[in-house]
């Protein structure tokens, strides 16, 4: 055994030395096949680390979200809608939720302005005595927050008519901060001036970055909403396995509402960066298509001097098997090399550095990118079929022609010239 | 964790990963003609729209609501 260990110890001298002497070729051989295994880990760690995250965060997003669709489009939600959807047998809550986009020409960036849950409920607040033991009682459950203390203090500041808390990217994009104020022009073309109160954290930027919290009052009045509508409408049932039976029963009493179960919140999330997403394919299929033609490149041949080399070899006293074996390190030694480096180069790339190689692709035309750092998230299946895409048929690739070069005469693999 | 909270005291429905249109800021509340939102030949044109799907609910559906 500790022969054989001696043994390839030196092949791989050997192989090594004889890479070391090609150094362009190699080196050269070494970044393209680093630059394939960089960006195809970059991609699925991306993606896997998103979809993950996703799948933690939106955890808690409502049970059943009910628009109104009127000729394909979004709608307001008429508050009686609300009466109805709270009759239907196993909800235990419905709550308003007034939210919309504002598009800052100064900036060319969309914000959403959101009302934070307890000032959006004041449209149904007067038929909310029902409602309200239903929350306490629930609370526990859907609600950890509570319907009693204020939800949207920021380091002590509540949210108060004329003032906003906005997310950290608008911050950064505007460069404004708490105190300072914002000017928006209303439905009718009124100005109104908000004071920002706060910001919300860095840290929740990946769903917080574009976010404006606003009161109730200021938000109808910016939009010109009128009281009697909504955005849309959260609903929580008492028994999760309802969910859908749920939905389906507000569709049939409300066929113009369109219910989005928090299941359907998720898988949308779950076939994100799906692969056969356009912009994915294309990042596959030049990879693959780069992968092939180079493992192509090895498998069609070897150059005179490689055949040469092997030829001498063989005249020294190298069996086909050592030759064989000696060409089996090299393209472990490369590969693996490039396997590695292409590996931890991704993973710097990912969650150290943002995704900077993506960044430009996934801001697309917004001026507002949310600056998140992504939890990592490793797949232990995909770094392994990334393994065996790679690494094995570039290693077999080596070898084939190898074999049939290190089976004939040396004398006649000497003869080859022409280098 | 400080993004779970959130989503779950502002009853928050997606990622703020692409803020360029408003189907793309919340994918999943997306309708189901924005694809033709500025007239009826209109394809698609923001360019995280190449890397998003529909919504799941507009294309696999869990059962048939209508």
């Amino acid at each position: 055994m500790r022969a054989w260990i001696e043994k390839q110890r030196y092949i791989i001298d050997f192989t090594i030395s004889s890479l070391l002497r090609r150094k362009v070729k190699n080196f050269g051989l070494l970044a393209l096949y680093t630059l394939i295994v960089f960006i195809l880990a970059s991609t699925m760690f991306f993606t896997y680390s998103i979809k993950k995250e996703a799948s933690l965060i939106l955890k808690g997003a409502p049970e059943i979200i009910v628009q109104k669709i009127v000729a394909g489009r979004h709608d307001l939600f008429p508050v009686s809608y609300i009466e109805t959807i709270k009759n239907i047998r196993g909800v235990a809550t419905v709550e308003s939720r007034l939210w919309g986009y504002f598009y800052d020409s100064l900036v060319s960036a969309n914000y959403t302005l959101l009302t934070p849950p307890n000032n959006a409920d004041s449209a149904d607040s007067v038929k909310s005595s029902a409602k309200t033991t239903v929350v306490e009682s629930e609370s526990g459950d859907h609600h950890g927050t509570g319907s009693a203390k204020p939800l949207f203090e920021f380091n002590g500041t509540a949210l108060e008519p004329g003032t906003l808390i906005i997310g950290n990217g608008i911050a950064r994009l505007r460069n404004i901060g708490k105190g300072d104020y914002m000017p928006f022009r209303a439905f009718d073309g009124n100005v109104l001036n908000f004071r920002i109160a706060g910001t919300l954290s860095s840290q929740s930027e990946l769903v917080s970055s574009d976010l404006m919290l606003i009161t109730e009052d200021d938000y109808r009045k910016l939009f010109g909403i009128d009281k009697n509508y909504v955005t849309d409408v959260t609903v929580i049932v008492n028994n999760p396995r309802e969910v859908s039976m749920v939905a389906s029963k507000i569709k049939k009493r409300l066929p113009e509402a369109r219910p989005i179960s928090r299941d359907e919140i998720l898988r949308t999330y779950d076939s994100i960066f799906n692969w056969r997403g356009g912009m994915m394919i294309v990042i596959f299929s030049a990879a693959v298509l780069a992968f092939v033609i180079f493992a192509w490149d090895k498998a069609s041949g070897l150059s005179a001097g490689e055949r040469r080399e092997i030829g001498i070899l063989k005249a020294v006293g190298w069996e086909t098997s050592d030759v064989i074996q000696m060409k089996f390190w090299e393209g472990a030694v490369v590969s693996l090399t490039a396997f590695f480096s292409g590996v931890i180069l991704a993973y710097i790339h990912v969650f150290f550095t943002g995704s900077i190689v993506f960044e430009p692709a996934l801001k697309g035309w917004s001026n507002l990118y949310p600056n998140f750092d992504l939890t990592p998230f490793v797949n232990l299946e995909q770094l392994t079929t990334l393994f065996f895409l790679t690494v094995v048929p570039y290693t077999v690739a080596t070898i084939v022609p190898i074999w049939r070069a290190a089976t004939i005469d040396p004398d006649s693999a000497m003869r080859f010239t022409g280098e | 964790m400080e993004k779970a909270a959130m989503v779950k005291a502002l009853n928050l429905t997606d990622l703020c990963l692409f803020t360029e249109a408003r189907y793309t800021r919340n994918l999943s509340q997306a309708d189901l003609n924005t694809a033709f939102q500025d007239h009826p030949l209109s394809l698609e044109h923001f360019p995280s729209g190449s890397f998003t799907q529909p919504p799941e609910g507009i294309t696999q559906r869990h059962e048939s609501l209508d």
